[in-house]
């Protein structure tokens, strides 16, 4: 007992606070779950099969993850206020891991699952399939998915996070430079959320080739659809050079190889791999959300996408050209000047079709009835920012210019402005636009303004200046810096934007609080002022578990709006009513996780007993799902039909 | 609040020429075509960015829904093929003007060392967290700082002992990385006096933010007295 | 579910979309084999104090253990022909010879890295061994795995026969084996006859 005591009053103040605030929480949410008795209504959420209620999960673990990153950023900045700055324990050390870990997570574990959560809901609703082509790996994906993100988020009060950057470049990753379990969170981690996500990318790839409804061509396919497909064969491409890449790095953390080291080695290997996976990803978290912006744009400007067919080509093009970009991360590194300007010369390409893209959007804009709803907004809000961090990406391809703004300040600033530009302000948009589809009820408009402005204006003070400071020379990842240099002012007014940022985020908390407090409901099938485009909005909201009572059949581009214009109440639906076979619910997927959990923590601290254990767990679950038979369950023809007439009326 | 923004965007790029922005104020020969290029591309995309905010503000005014018109549905179009074309092949010819500068710069910087007159050459060491610089010529060593003659060409010989570092003197040139197992070389003439920071640019662990060094660039003679009355304390 | 016409075999939609989710299975493993050839072919020179390729591969070795995966190979297609004939017994004798086969190489690739080991050429005498070490037992590994997985199909096929639920199954795993013995043809080529030339 007076160890355990020790042990504690030995911990620094923020885990010692992190410790207290996890317990704390875990007991007040046991406590409510009992209280109103929904520990059964959480195990159907956890064993469910349906596509809608696995993306809501990922939705929600993905934000939590995002306000434990988003605290990390305001530690960082923070730190980071004053020159010289001695703000609580984030110094050296300590600051590193912010940085690290707030990249890790953001890219891992917010941005890219906040997208497929999303997209998890709507591409099938907006295809007229009623479910994903394998709902049983759907739910394995996301328990590897919240595996993998525990694994990260656990690692500072139970060994030390990983420093070594998000980009965990060797030789400082490996070993000699960084020993003790903190290195190994980051491999293992992302090992396993990456595993999920490979299995999630052949999801969304088979469901759109093979689920969708009559008459729903590719040419016919609504934009957050084809942009879902492209992010899609990115996933499977480039989530596989990430496996290799942390395979290689667990080799060298934990069974000795030497390949990554300066000594016997080449360190240069970690970053090709790493970046041959890097860049595609940032197309992977990007395209999703110019798909919903293209839905967005269209739908609340009443007009029809501008240049439908250049969008698709542009997106196609955008994930080809993804693939061959890699270098312009290792400009600095002193490669071949061939290869060097063979890379610029790619990057420069890419500007072509995503200037294609904002201009389309800007054209769809023309001529219509634009409207300032939330998503709106946020879209609006994307095109300015994205724009700027565009330009400054054209700015970064240029070679000999980058030798003076690689991995200062200006980069952080341009990757902000493209990530959150995109995808959160991306994310944002679709959660507003969707939600009265997801929940039946809208988010509150004027919160969402609230939400909006706080977010954008801050987001720009928080990080134009860093173009500034890049330009005067601060090297990004550094947790402090020297008075006299005149960064002072700069970063202080980046901290303001930050906490400014934060309040836009508690904005969105509010909101979502008082939404789903209120007892209001919108049992409106199209919510948006009845002007729908595409077939999500065809369907009850929320919608019932098979989605759709009898088929759509697509007979254009924007089939719901052409019904309107011809005065119809709701598009054609096709065949007669029958017996519906969904899946099961398993608890497979979930037991699966945790099997992994085990595994991954016995490799962490290098406790092969409990890897094996972990492993068997994970195989022999994986042998019981191939013995099972699928049967799943049906519903009545009967049932379907009520369930359909009551939704019309 | 968008219109005045844009504006504060520009206002702030003009400003930035007269604050003590290191990279804008070069006074080195490989910083100088650095900042060169660095210009252009400012300009060019300040040119897009009037293009996009200036069509993006306008549509925004013109075609913003007014009150009355909630249930006006404009006529539907499905794109526009000279619109188009016109910006496909316009970033084409912004890229082009940018393209061609850029990798002339390129080849020229990454080949510099063969065509240099009678060079300095000083081996740099980076390690976990300082550099050390040792003058072959002279065979003097020294420790977070080093002395370079003005107008002058030099060549720094990039090693690391430990993990990767970035050598960047952001006044005189761009980064180049410190390898563990590659050296690598970056050149430059300074064409100033004075002092300059020096720092690391790769994160490199705990204090990568103190690995930074001095820059002393002094007039031809007085760094020929420096290096012997250095080599006479060295004996 | 329980028809045996051998032409109706995969025509469920969740068959047709199982194999063609393998197929981009396949294609994510191509590039982790890919890469995985690439980190050996970047450091194959950095052999350190360690021996290099010519001293440590003994090609006639390697020769049986590649004769072996073949056959596995072809045993495993004959096993997909009877399959498709809907004849249980000599699909379950040819899957038994497959993996038979299949044990036989993980054992000699076993004794194989034992070998080395015992000859100083361990996992991290250079940079060389340890992408070998990796390449090749990320391999053996997908091996292990072939088997195992075949092993179980087997017990179905046993117990329910061939059926709409089965034969997908099994020709999903065959496809597997076959890719298998794609990616070892190039080990053997990259990394064994390359080496020794």
């Amino acid at each position: 007992m007076k160890a355990l005591l020790d042990y504690f009053t030995s911990l620094p103040s923020d885990i010692l606070l992190a410790d207290v605030s996890f317990i704390i929480i875990a007991v007040i949410i046991c406590y409510l779950l009992t209280k109103h008795s929904k520990w059964e209504w959480l195990w159907g959420w956890i064993t469910s099969t349906d596509h809608k209620k696995i993306g809501i999960i990922y939705l929600l673990v993905s934000f939590l993850f995002f306000i434990r990153a988003g605290i990390e950023a305001l530690l960082i900045r923070m730190q980071l206020a004053f020159p010289n700055n001695d703000f609580w324990v984030f110094q050296g050390d300590r600051f590193n891991q912010l940085t690290s870990t707030h990249g890790t997570v953001m890219i891992f574990l917010v941005a890219t699952p906040l997208l497929i959560g999303l997209m998890n809901v709507i591409v099938p609703l907006q295809i007229g399939a009623r479910d994903v082509a394998f709902p049983f790996m759907n739910s394995l994906s996301l328990w590897l998915f919240i595996s993998g993100g525990i694994l990260i988020n656990v690692s500072f009060v139970a060994g030390g996070s990983p420093n070594a950057g998000w980009t965990s470049y060797a030789p400082l990753a490996l070993n000699d430079y960084t020993p003790g379990p903190g290195n190994n969170y980051y491999p293992i981690g992302l090992q396993v959320a990456g595993l999920g996500t490979i299995m999630g990318g052949i999801n969304f790839i088979v469901t759109i080739l093979k689920m969708r409804a009559p008459g729903m061509r590719f040419m016919r396919m609504p934009l957050s659809t084809w942009a879902m497909f492209i992010t899609s064969i990115l996933i499977v491409y480039a989530f596989s050079a990430l496996a290799v890449a942390l395979l290689l790095l667990t080799f060298e953390r934990l069974f000795g190889t030497v390949i990554l080291t300066g000594g016997e080695g080449n360190p240069i290997i970690w970053q090709h791999l790493f970046w041959i996976f890097g860049h595609p990803e940032v197309y992977i978290i990007a395209l999703p959300a110019f798909g919903i912006f293209s839905d967005v744009i269209s739908t609340f400007s009443k007009r029809k996408l501008f240049g439908y067919p250049s969008m698709v080509f542009a997106i196609i093009l955008i994930g080809f050209l993804g693939f061959m970009v890699w270098v312009h991360h290792m400009f600095t590194v002193g490669l071949s000047t061939n290869i060097t300007i063979f890379f610029a010369l790619t990057t420069m390409l890419i500007a072509v079709p995503t200037g294609i893209k904002i201009f389309n959007w800007l054209f769809t804009m023309r001529g219509g009835r634009i409207r300032f709803d939330t998503p709106m907004l946020y879209a609006l809000g994307f095109i300015f920012t994205f724009v700027i961090g565009g330009v400054t990406g054209v700015m970064l391809s240029v070679v000999p210019a980058d030798y003076q703004y690689h991995d200062s300040y200006f980069v952080v600033a341009h990757l902000h402005y493209v990530i959150i530009g995109a995808t959160i302000f991306g994310v944002f948009s679709g959660v507003y636009y969707w939600w009265p589809k997801m929940f039946g009820k809208f988010l509150n408009e004027k919160l969402g303004k609230w939400n909006f402005w706080t977010f954008g204006i801050g987001f720009h003070f928080t990080f134009f200046p860093m173009h500034i400071m890049g330009l005067m020379g601060m090297p990004r990842r550094v947790f402090t810096y020297p008075e006299g240099e005149g960064l002072g002012f700069l970063n202080f007014i980046s901290t303001c934007g930050a906490f400014l940022m934060g309040a836009g985020v508690l904005f969105f908390m509010i909101n979502i609080y008082i939404t789903t407090r209120s007892t209001q409901k919108n049992t409106l099938r199209d919510p948006w002022f009845s002007r729908g485009r595409t077939l999500e909005w065809t369907i009850p909201s929320p919608p019932p578990p098979y989605n759709f009572a009898r088929l759509p059949l697509v007979k254009s581009r924007e089939p719901l709006w052409e019904a309107y214009e011809n005065g119809y109440k709701n598009i054609d639906f096709i065949g007669e009513y029958e017996d519906i076979h969904m899946p099961n619910s398993t608890s497979l997927p979930f037991f699966m996780g945790i099997g992994f959990l085990i595994a991954s923590f016995g490799f962490v601290f290098e406790i092969w007993v409990i890897a094996i254990m972990g492993m068997a767990v994970v195989f022999l679950l994986m042998g019981i799902r191939s013995f099972q038979h699928k049967s799943g369950i049906h519903i009545p023809k009967e049932v379907v039909m009520a369930e359909d007439k009551g939704a019309e009326d | 609040m968008r219109v005045p923004f844009s504006f504060y965007v520009i206002g702030i790029i003009l400003m930035s020429g007269c604050s003590n922005l290191s990279v804008l104020d070069s006074k080195g020969t490989a910083a100088d075509s650095e900042l060169k290029l660095l210009y252009l591309s400012i300009a060019l995309m300040v040119i897009v960015l009037l293009v996009v905010f200036s069509l993006f503000i306008r549509f925004l005014i013109k075609y913003r829904e007014r009150p009355g018109q909630e249930n006006d549905f404009p006529t539907q179009i499905e794109g526009n093929k000279k619109l188009e074309t016109t910006w496909i092949v316009l970033p084409f010819v912004i890229l082009f003007i940018l393209a061609v500068p850029t990798f002339a710069t390129t080849y020229q910087l990454d080949n510099k060392a063969e065509s240099m007159d009678e060079p300095l050459v000083i081996n740099v060491t980076g390690k976990q967290f300082s550099w050390v610089f040792y003058y072959p010529e002279f065979e003097i060593t020294l420790e977070n700082e080093v002395k370079l003659p003005v107008d002058r060409p030099v060549i720094f010989n990039l090693h690391s002992e430990d993990v990767i570092h970035s050598f960047w003197i952001p006044q005189l040139a761009g980064k180049k990385d410190v390898l563990p197992h590659k050296e690598n070389q970056l050149t430059l003439t300074p064409l100033e006096t004075g002092t300059y920071d020096g720092k690391c640019a790769e994160f490199c662990g705990a204090s990568h933010a103190f690995m930074t060094f001095e820059t002393t660039v002094v007039e031809q003679e007085t760094f020929k007295q420096w290096t012997n009355v250095a080599d006479k304390q060295e004996d | 579910m329980e028809t045996t016409d051998p032409k109706h075999l995969y025509d469920t939609q969740q068959a047709q979309m199982n194999i063609l989710a393998f197929w981009f299975l396949i294609g994510a493993e191509v590039v982790v084999f890919g890469c995985l050839f690439g980190i050996y072919l970047a450091v194959k020179s950095f052999t350190g104090d360690g021996p290099g390729p010519e001293e440590l591969f003994k090609l006639n070795e390697i020769m049986v253990s590649t004769v072996i995966l073949l056959s596995s190979s072809f045993t495993c297609a004959l096993a997909i022909y009877f399959l498709n004939l809907t004849k249980k017994a000599w699909t379950l004798l040819f899957f038994l010879i497959t993996i038979v086969l299949g044990l036989g190489f993980i054992g000699l690739e076993i004794r194989e890295f034992t070998l080395y080991v015992g000859e100083g050429a361990s996992i991290s005498t250079s940079a060389f061994l340890g992408a070998f070490y990796m390449l090749l037992g990320t391999h053996g590994v997908h091996v292990l795995f072939g088997v195992t997985w075949i092993a179980l199909l087997l017990v179905q096929l046993w117990l329910r026969g061939i059926n709409q639920e089965t034969a997908p199954k099994l020709f999903i795993a065959s496809l597997y084996w076959h890719f298998i013995d794609v990616v070892w043809v190039m080990i053997f080529t990259v990394v064994y006859l390359i080496g020794k030339v």
